[in-house]
Formats: C-alpha cells, structure tokens, sequence
C-alpha cells in the first residue's frame, strides 16, 4: 500500500477492516471522505464516537440503549409478565417492528458454540436468570436463531427456567408469510408441516 | 434415467473431451492409465457432487490449470437435462442443471443417481469402518434429502460436542451437544438401519441367485442400540450410553458415541466375509450389495439408476459377468476394460477416439 499517503492508507484500512467491505469499496469510501465538505467529516466520526461511547447495555434487558434503563424496559404499556430471549439487538428491532408482541426482551448477545469459543457464560444468561425472581414472568419465548447454536441455547436455557415454574416456550418453525410456497426449502417446509394446525 | 453425453474440460487428464453414450450397454476399452476411470469418475460427480474416491476437489483439476469443467446432458424425471459442475482450485464448487445455478449441494442429489462398482469396493468388507459409512451415506443420500439434512446437521453439533470436549469437558453445557447429538443421531440411525435392513433382503436374493450362498448384512451401531424397534428405544438407549461414556469422553477428550461409529458387517454362510471369505467370494458379496443398491435406488424413485463399472468385469466369471449384463435390463450400464468384450448390442468405445 505504498502508493497511498500514510493518513489516506490509514483511513483505507478503517474502512477494510468493517464486515462486508472489501478494499477496493473502502478505497471508494475513504476518497469519498477526503471529498466530502469540511464538516461532514467531523459529523461522521462524532458520530461513531458518539455512539461507541454514549451506548451501553440496558441493566434490565441487555438491550442497547443510551440511559440506564432502555425505553422498552421503561414503559409501562408493555407486558411485563412475558419475557422474549433473543440472540441480538438486531433481532429485537425486527421483532419490533411488527407491532404485534407488548411484552419485554433479553438480549443474550449471541449463542453458546464451542466452535467459537462461546459458553453459556459468555452470553447474559445469568442476567435473565435474576430477572426471573420476583415471580412477576410468567412466560419466556425462546427466540434465538433456528440454527444448531440457536436451538441449542434455547434448550439449555429452558431446562435452567422450568425448575422455577415459569412457563418456556419455542417460536414456531414455518414458511415465511407472503412468499410463494415453492420457495422454501425442504427442512422449513417438513418442520411446518410437522408443525401443522387443526382449522 | 441414462446420460446421451459427458463433456470434460481440464478434468484430470483431458483438455477437452466428449463421450457419446447408448441407452443401453456401454464398454469404454483402452489400455492401463489411458483416462478410462476418469470418465466414470466425471459421472460420478455430477451425481454425487464428489468423487467416488478419496481425493480432494482440486486434485481433478488438470495440472497448471485454475478450473475443470463437466458437462452432462442426461435424461431423469420425465425429461432432457443439462449439468454443469466447475471445479476451482481456490473456491467452492458451482453447479448448474438446466442452466441455473444450485447453491445447496443438497439439490443436486437426485437428478443423476448412479452406482459406481470398481475395485476398491472390495473395502467394503475389507477395509475401514468410516468406508462403509461413506457407502451407506452415499446411498441413503440419493434416496432421501431429509437424511442429507439430518446427517449435515448431526455432523455439526458432533464438531461443536467435540470441540466442547477438548477445550472445557467439564463445562456446564455439555449435557446441550449431547442431546442435541442423541436427537439427531437417532434421525440418522433410523434411517441406516432400515438402509442396511433393505439393502441386506435384496443383496440375499441376489446372493442366492449368483451362487447359492446365504448372504446376511449386519448393521452394527455405534450409539450401541440393538432395539431399533422404535425412534424412542433409539433415543433411549443412544442417552445411556453417553451417560455412561461420560468419564471416558472426558478424558480422551472425543465424543465416543454416536452414528460416527456406526459400521456393518457382511456374512457368507454365516461367517465373517472380512475374515474368511475368499477374493472371489468378496467380490461376489460387494456385487450382490451394488445390484441391490441399484435396485433400491429404482423402488425409491422409480427410475434406474445408471450403473458405472470400472474395470470389474475382467475379475468377474461368465456367469457373473451375465448376471450384471442381463440382470439389470433397464438401466444403463457404463463399463470401462482393457479389452473389448462381446456384449449382444452395446456400444463400443474406444477410449483412444475419446483423447484424440
């Protein structure tokens, strides 16, 4: 990378070291910066730093949040007897969006996989854990991805979360809604098959 | 099903090459180290998606060359296909039939289905277990794509387990990867069982019909399960076992329990091929096996499969040498040797005409 002048390069490898960004797209993206009027340059990396600093995880939920306590966690209009475990914030957004569930979240920040080096307590499980005890949940949602890793932390979540009474359930595996059948592959189609229900 | 036609594009030793083939018997003949395995080899792959050897992926590439291409036109499921398999010597393979692009290998299955017979079968009863599991996949797979998942997926959480086992074995998850292996090991133990239970009556007929000998196939399991009455009874017994392997595969640090240590066992009256059968009496056996898998396969999707003989003919006897040619009249039989052989109207090819 001798060709580049020592703050272009540096610039070049911030942008490379992103998912998803190969060099010759973080090449674009740096000369785009270095075109870019005097303040938008500053905007861009207040705002990284902005956000990498004034971020943090709920202390309830683990969900990020800027204060303390995030605003799902807050509001009294959600049902605090339901708690829905999810693998990422990224899942709580699309979870959101459909309107449809009132109650609260955890966030575990990924799934156990050894593979990975990830156990059970490397996630926030203990934090669930202790959401659990003053009897106001009567219901957790396992949510974490349908993959091995997912359904594994699911399972062995549950088993901690029965002894205490409190009611587990597994979202449901099916054909996505609004698309053709004949697209979805063959596990999806057998599992919502197996999951069928009476009309 | 049968293939009009394979293309090979720096596909191990040819440049560019194209084979023709009858509906019928095929014999490719030419001498030793000529090309005439690759050829089956080729057609192998565009079933399979892998070679019916050990080897890996790039090693088919022709040498100095980046990417080897096959091409098929064959005919299954009621119509004309087209296949197209590029292999890279840095990247995933791709595959396209009719033109369009598969991402799952999964998909692939089932379009082309072919038995390959050539002389390293004989492993089948000689050699290691993890062969004969090799031919229970291979052959399970082209039947069904729920074993192709259970099996994919069991392997996954086998390497998790494993991976558990080395780095914290006394970590608090473990009891996880061990059920999650018990519920997809026993998928995948139902379905080897009653493989191998198949396989076994139709080999025994067959068996019987070639030399009058009694030919019986054992599954042995490797979750030690002899109840397979049930998937429960399964399930059941596969949880004992790692309950009471748990010291063990703690200490060696590897899961001992599981399909992955699954084996069968061939007996000739009643005794182990492996130790007592003769050259001629194996070969019989592993013949046996191929025709009932050819058979198998045929019952399951109601096509025949193509049938690719490499270089066996010549170690079988006439009588055998029959068996295969007027045994399986409906599906194509492709047939690689060093001479020619008389075979009431197949089509001869000349392997020479094929490199030049």
């Amino acid at each position: 990378m001798d060709y580049y002048i020592p703050p272009l390069a540096r610039l070049i490898e911030q942008f490379e070291k992103l998912p998803g960004i190969g060099h010759k797209t973080a090449r674009r993206l740096a000369f785009y910066v270095l075109r870019s009027p005097e303040g938008e340059a500053e905007k861009f990396a207040d705002a990284i730093l902005s956000a990498k600093q004034l971020i943090k995880y709920c202390r309830v939920c683990q969900n990020i949040t800027d204060t303390e306590i995030c605003s799902i966690c807050e509001s009294d209009r959600r049902d605090r007897s339901i708690i829905c475990v999810m693998e990422n914030p990224k899942d709580v957004v699309s979870l959101e969006k459909t309107g449809e569930y009132h109650g609260l979240y955890h966030v575990l920040h990924g799934a156990i996989s050894p593979m990975d080096g990830v156990g059970p307590e490397d996630i926030k499980i203990p934090e669930l854990l202790s959401r659990l005890k003053d009897n106001t949940v009567s219901e957790v949602i396992m949510a974490t991805n349908p993959n091995i890793e997912g359904e594994a932390t699911a399972m062995y979540i549950s088993r901690l979360i029965k002894p205490l009474g409190i009611r587990v359930t597994r979202i449901a595996h099916g054909v996505p809604v609004g698309g053709d059948l004949e697209y979805a592959d063959e596990v999806t189609l057998s599992r919502a098959i197996e999951g069928r229900r009476e009309m | 099903m049968w293939v009009d036609e394979i293309r090979l594009v720096n596909f191990r030793g040819y440049k560019n090459a194209s084979v023709m083939f009858d509906r019928g018997v095929n014999i490719i003949y030419g001498a030793n180290a000529s090309g005439k395995t690759n050829i089956l080899e080729a057609l192998f792959l565009m079933s399979a998606a892998r070679s019916h050897r050990f080897v890996k992926e790039n090693e088919m590439i022709s040498f100095g060359c980046k990417c080897a291409k096959v091409f098929a036109a064959f005919y299954s499921r009621g119509r004309d296909n087209t296949g197209e398999i590029t292999l890279f010597k840095d990247k995933k393979k791709q595959i396209r039939i009719n033109g369009v692009a598969i991402d799952k290998t999964s998909e692939l299955m089932g379009f082309l289905n072919a038995v390959m017979f050539c002389p390293e079968d004989l492993r089948l009863i000689k050699g290691a277990p993890r062969e004969r599991r090799r031919m229970m996949d291979v052959g399970i797979c082209q039947i069904s794509k729920k074993y192709f998942n259970a099996l994919t997926q069991y392997i996954k959480v086998l390497e998790q387990k494993n991976r558990l086992l080395k780095d914290k074995p006394d970590s608090k998850a473990l009891w996880v990867w061990n059920e999650k292996l018990a519920e997809l090991g026993t998928e995948v133990i139902w379905f080897r069982k009653s493989y191998i239970d198949s396989i076994g009556k139709k080999a025994a007929e067959i068996h019987r019909d070639i030399c009058k000998e009694d030919f019986e196939i054992k599954y042995s399991c490797g979750a030690g399960v002899d109840d397979f009455s049930s998937k429960e009874s399964i399930l059941n017994r596969f949880r004992c076992e790692i309950e009471k392997n748990d010291e063990r595969e703690k200490r060696f640090g590897i899961s001992l329990v599981g399909p992955h240590r699954d084996d069968f066992e061939i007996f000739i009256d009643k005794n182990e091929a492996r130790v007592y059968a003769s050259q001629g009496q194996q070969r019989t056996a592993v013949l046996s096996v191929k025709m009932s898998e050819v058979s198998l396969i045929r019952e399951n999707t109601g096509e025949p499969p193509v049938l690719l003989l490499d270089d066996v003919m010549s170690e079988l006897d006439a009588h055998r040498q029959s068996y295969i040619l007027n045994g399986i009249k409906d599906s194509q039989v492709i047939i690689t040797c060093t001479e020619p052989f008389d075979c009431f109207g197949a089509k001869i090819i000349n392997i020479r005409d094929v490199r030049a």
